[in-house]
């Protein structure tokens, strides 16, 4: 059994952690062309948790960043109450199984493999009335960001026989890989929103950022948006620290 | 009445243009800051004072910028985290040090970002004993011209309230059209959970 006192650096190595009911493990429930398009990459997962041991301090030392209080490192306090035990986020998990009226077997699942065809995210940002950007230019920041969550959903014709994966959600984070994260372009398919389904996605993926000991989680959020986040867990102007940009964005 | 185009220039700020005219209005904004475009203390003069200007990390010493860090009541990192920190900054990186001291950083700055569209910029620090002579403000305009280099825009930061008036003469403005900076916080999110 893994010791509760360093849960992460164990866990890679005990089959029994990887039993969540809501994994995609089993090649069944997708068909195995579309599968092979979400495969997993395990090599790049075990390269990120290699670096965690012993990382405490600075987890916390990072959160604090702020507090001009004390010069040494912060140790640990409750920070990881809730992380005791927790699961950590897989590369793909099913979060709706679904019949539509129609007939129809709908899955959706969320995804951090990261592997997203710039047209279809395109598809996305016209409908969400974003201004198009160059495509060379999206997949190298796509491939700059140090983590890439997606949402697709999988349709499955009631006859079996046709089934369509399309992309419907997508949010991306920039990190140093230390200390810090920021997430952009937070982005849900307009006839999918009111589901919950941003929420999770942001959600999994500020999970996942600080599974990665990334203690600092940043955003900037559009006034509208602003409760959405705050629902989430995330703080405007903490302690009165401004997010100021250079010139303005457009 | 929506426009698409937004006109920046306070010139045009005020007037409503034509729906003819407006195809002709090329750029999505012009800047309203034009003295963050330049220099103010350039290269040959820093040299002259004594410093030299890095834009790697090749020389710097981690444990003298933890120094730094502490002198300035940030708190201190974990060096081995800190050398993982620098070698992902690949937005930007500008240091200061002394030409007498080369491992010592006196002036620190760096960005993160995706390369393209956006920046972040962390960790702007200058050792207390050289505040106050244009060494802050000389890594931010190098950090800027950097990322401007790349085709970078959209570069933000997070101000603590005092130095707010730091970056305003850079350029910075804090939350334009409403645009909140936000924070994870885990505090948050037990409070709410009772």
């Amino acid at each position: 059994m893994c010791s509760l006192a360093a849960p992460r650096v164990c866990f890679r190595c005990h089959p029994c952690l990887s039993s969540s009911r809501f994994e995609v493990r089993n090649n069944k429930l997708l068909p195995p062309g579309v599968y092979l398009r979400l495969k997993r990459k395990p090599e790049k997962r075990l390269e990120r948790w290699f670096l965690k041991a012993g990382f405490w301090d600075s987890i916390a030392s990072s959160i604090l960043k702020n507090n001009n209080a004390t010069e040494t490192m912060v140790p640990p306090s409750t920070l990881h109450e809730e992380e005791e035990g927790e699961e950590p986020i897989p590369d793909q998990l099913l979060l709706a199984d679904r019949s539509l009226s129609d007939g129809t077997q709908e899955q959706i699942i969320f995804s951090l493999t990261g592997d997203v065809d710039v047209h279809a995210l395109q598809d996305l940002c016209d409908k969400v009335g974003w201004p198009r950007r160059p495509l060379s230019k999206v997949a190298v920041s796509l491939k700059n960001s140090f983590l890439v969550a997606t949402l697709y959903s999988i349709t499955k014709s009631p006859e079996g026989d046709e089934e369509r994966k399309q992309l419907i959600g997508m949010a991306r984070a920039t990190s140093d890989q230390a200390f810090n994260a920021t997430i952009w372009d937070v982005i849900v398919d307009p006839s999918y929103q009111g589901q919950g389904l941003g929420k999770a996605l942001v959600q999994k993926l500020t999970r996942a950022l600080l599974q990665r000991d990334i203690g600092n989680i940043s955003l900037f959020a559009d006034s509208k948006v602003v409760d959405f986040y705050k629902n989430l867990g995330f703080e405007a102007d903490p302690e009165g620290i401004k997010g100021m940009f250079w010139h303005l964005p457009f | 009445m929506h426009s698409y185009i937004n006109i920046r220039s306070p010139l045009l700020r005020s007037t409503i243009l034509p729906l003819s005219l407006r195809r002709y209005i090329t750029p999505r904004y012009t800047p309203t800051a034009v003295a963050s475009l330049s220099i103010s203390i350039p290269d040959s003069e820093l040299s002259a004072r004594g410093f030299s200007i890095n834009y790697s990390t090749t020389n710097l010493d981690p444990s003298a910028l933890n120094d730094v860090f502490a002198s300035v009541g940030f708190p201190r990192r974990d060096t081995a985290r800190l050398n993982l920190a620098l070698s992902h900054s690949s937005g930007s990186l500008v240091w200061l040090s002394r030409t007498t001291d080369p491992t010592k950083p006196v002036a620190f700055a760096r960005a993160t970002g995706d390369g393209v569209f956006n920046a972040v910029v962390w960790d702007v620090v200058v050792d207390p004993s050289y505040q106050g002579i244009g060494l802050g403000k000389a890594v931010m305009e190098r950090v800027i011209a950097d990322l401007r280099e790349k085709g970078i825009v959209n570069i933000a930061l997070y101000a603590e309230p005092r130095v707010i008036s730091f970056y305003r003469p850079l350029g910075f403005i804090p939350d334009p059209d409403g645009i909140k900076g936000m924070v994870y916080s885990r505090r948050n999110l037990q409070k709410k959970k009772r």
